[in-house]
């Protein structure tokens, strides 16, 4: 077990160095996803400042800065899955329909493993310097206080969400194996991920009961944030978002797993 | 004890009846009728180890359908298949690292990275040990000429190019089977014959089980002594390639270079043989007789023909192995 982990983990690094190499070769390609992936940031935080430009206003009870440290922190978990998690939009297409699958099921190694290291969007890590940004002008603002704990809790809070977002979306790209589809469910779950980029507070009973236990996208920023805000209400949630993000890819992997066993290949 | 067993194995696929039009859609999502397609149809066979095996048949026919199960990428419907001791599809992780496999159609290396990174990603990946990969991959280098192609991306690669580096790939983890799916395809008569040659030094000098699919029935005739035929997911014909040809009534003919001019008709009497023969004048001096092998063997129809007339040259023509598998193809027996 241990040692197939360190193997594992030696691949990934061999994989990504080589991906790096590559990338190298489309400079243009990098450059312009650097720029685009600035410009849509910089658009949403200009919406926020327009939505609160009465001073004072607040929505549902939340301010200004609250919002915004909220959306800031969204953007690091979200990052990070954009950044080692991109290849699960191209499992329907790329590996079922077209076949490519075949070549990963040849290798001794994990299925799920291999089809995210053959993609990876370093850049969209980038964006995070904007998230940060966005948190310190935040905290800032509401004059909050941090200490080592709480920073070490802010890593180990985005990691957990990337797993939120991966598991959900492994189990989303696995279910091509049963209805192989190009895009499927993908993209209106995309669109999902916008509800937890603000307080789950703001929508209605259903949205809110939705987000929190069935696609748990508020345990993504949401509850993170009310943490580091000192929200009474909702700041003991954290405790519970490791075991929401195990769950998560927990189901996300068996789901995959039950899903290659449908795998049907092309012909010749 | 065999080194591949197969015993009745089937897969079925399920194809959903697709509804024409908007409508059609619409019933689609909720209802959906299935047709059953027997692609592989309770075929049984065994190999043993260092056999060369051409596995051949039609297009559809459900070559690639048992190839795929044999390496693991598709579970059998039913059925028994065991490769060394394993079940490919349950015992994946073990499994691969005993097989190597080379798709004519589809590369196995990373498109976009140059060869030799593509080798040394492979060597993570199988746990290669350094010292017999060094040696491994100098030695296949040297005889397939790949030393320009190290370091050049996949993807600028030709067709032949890439081909004899995806083979290298596969067997740089000292593999004991190797499976082929058209492994020539779209080749020209060099790359074609590089390959072929390179294949019977490592099935002879490492004794590496080859299984190999193609539509080249020269390719077969070259290499292989055994040959599996497969149509509609049922195996035709198991056995070496002879067997093959006395398993067929085939149709041969002797043509004879005459030394004088001859009268068609005055011959055609005299010569009378039992069974299915035709005499056939070609020109002045030449004369053709068709048989078939059932009936007549050629010593006879030569000795009769001495008889009669003056014989300067004679050439007798063998069936040749396209016209036994096209037979088999269009599924007729005689």
């Amino acid at each position: 077990m241990l040692r197939q982990f360190i193997i594992h983990l030696d691949l990934g690094f061999a994989y990504l160095s080589q991906f790096m190499k590559t990338r190298m070769e489309y400079k243009a390609d990098l450059i312009l996803g650097l720029v685009t992936g600035l410009l849509f940031q910089l658009i949403t935080l200009v919406f926020i400042d327009v939505l609160f430009a009465k001073q004072g206003l607040t929505i549902n009870f939340w301010t200004k800065g609250q919002i915004l440290f909220i959306y800031g922190f969204s953007i690091f978990p979200l990052n990070l899955f954009f950044a080692f998690f991109p290849n699960l939009y191209n499992v329907g297409s790329v590996y079922i329909i077209e076949g490519n699958f075949d070549r990963i099921l040849l290798r001794p190694l994990n299925s799920l493993f291999q089809v995210l290291l053959e993609k990876v969007d370093i850049e969209s890590l980038i964006g995070m310097l904007v998230g940060g940004a966005i948190v310190c002008y935040a905290s800032a603002q509401l004059n909050l206080e941090w200490t080592i704990i709480k920073v070490v809790t802010f890593a180990g809070m985005v990691i957990c969400g990337m797993f939120i977002y991966g598991g959900v979306f492994t189990a989303v790209a696995s279910f091509s194996f049963w209805w192989p589809d190009r895009v499927g469910l993908m993209a209106p779950l995309f669109n999902m991920i916008t509800f937890g980029k603000y307080p789950v507070t703001i929508y209605n009973r259903f949205l809110q009961y939705i987000l929190m236990w069935i696609i748990p996208f508020a345990f993504v920023a949401f509850f993170p944030s009310a943490y580091f805000l000192d929200n009474v209400q909702f700041r003991t949630y954290i405790a519970l978002i490791p075991v929401v993000a195990f769950c998560s890819m927990s189901a996300g992997m068996i789901i995959w797993n039950l899903g290659t066993r449908h795998y049907e290949s092309t012909g010749s | 004890m065999a080194l591949i067993e197969v015993e009745k194995l089937n897969k079925v696929y399920k194809n959903f009846k697709r509804k024409e039009g908007l409508k059609g859609a619409l019933v689609n999502m909720i209802y959906r009728e299935y047709d059953e397609i027997r692609a592989v149809d309770d075929i049984s066979f065994s190999i043993n180890s260092g056999e060369l095996v051409g596995y051949i048949g039609p297009n559809g026919a459900g070559k690639s359908t048992t190839i795929k199960m044999l390496t693991g990428i598709l579970i059998p419907t039913s059925g028994r298949l065991v490769v060394n001791n394993l079940i490919p599809y349950k015992q994946r992780y073990e499994y691969t690292k005993q097989i190597g496999v080379v798709f004519g159609q589809r590369t196995q290396l990373w498109w976009d990275i140059p060869v030799i990174e593509s080798f040394k990603l492979l060597r993570k990946i199988y746990q290669i040990p350094k010292d017999h990969y060094e040696s491994r991959l100098s030695k296949f280098k040297n005889l397939l000429d790949l030393k320009p192609l190290l370091n050049i991306p996949v993807r600028k690669l030709s067709l032949g190019q890439r081909m004899r580096c995806d083979l290298v790939a596969s067997l740089l983890h000292n593999p004991d089977v190797l499976f082929l799916d058209e492994p020539t395809i779209g080749l020209d008569i060099i790359g074609k014959l590089s390959i072929r040659q390179f294949l019977e030094k490592i099935n002879n000098e490492l004794g590496i089980t080859i299984i190999l699919t193609t539509h080249d029935l020269k390719e077969i005739e070259a290499l292989c002594k055994r040959l599996i035929t497969i149509d509609h997911g049922k195996i035709l014909y198991d056995g070496d390639i002879d067997g093959l040809r006395s398993c067929y009534t085939l149709n041969r003919s002797i043509t004879f270079q005459l030394i004088k001019n001859f009268d068609f008709d005055n011959l055609e009497q005299k010569l009378k043989f039992d069974g299915n023969v035709t005499l056939e004048r070609l020109d002045q001096l030449r004369l053709k007789i068709n048989f078939s092998n059932e009936s007549l063997n050629p010593a006879k129809i030569i000795e009769n023909v001495i008889k009669e007339v003056e014989v300067h040259d004679i050439a007798i023509e063998e069936p040749s192995i396209e016209e036994i598998v096209g037979r088999i193809y269009s599924g007729k027996k005689n």
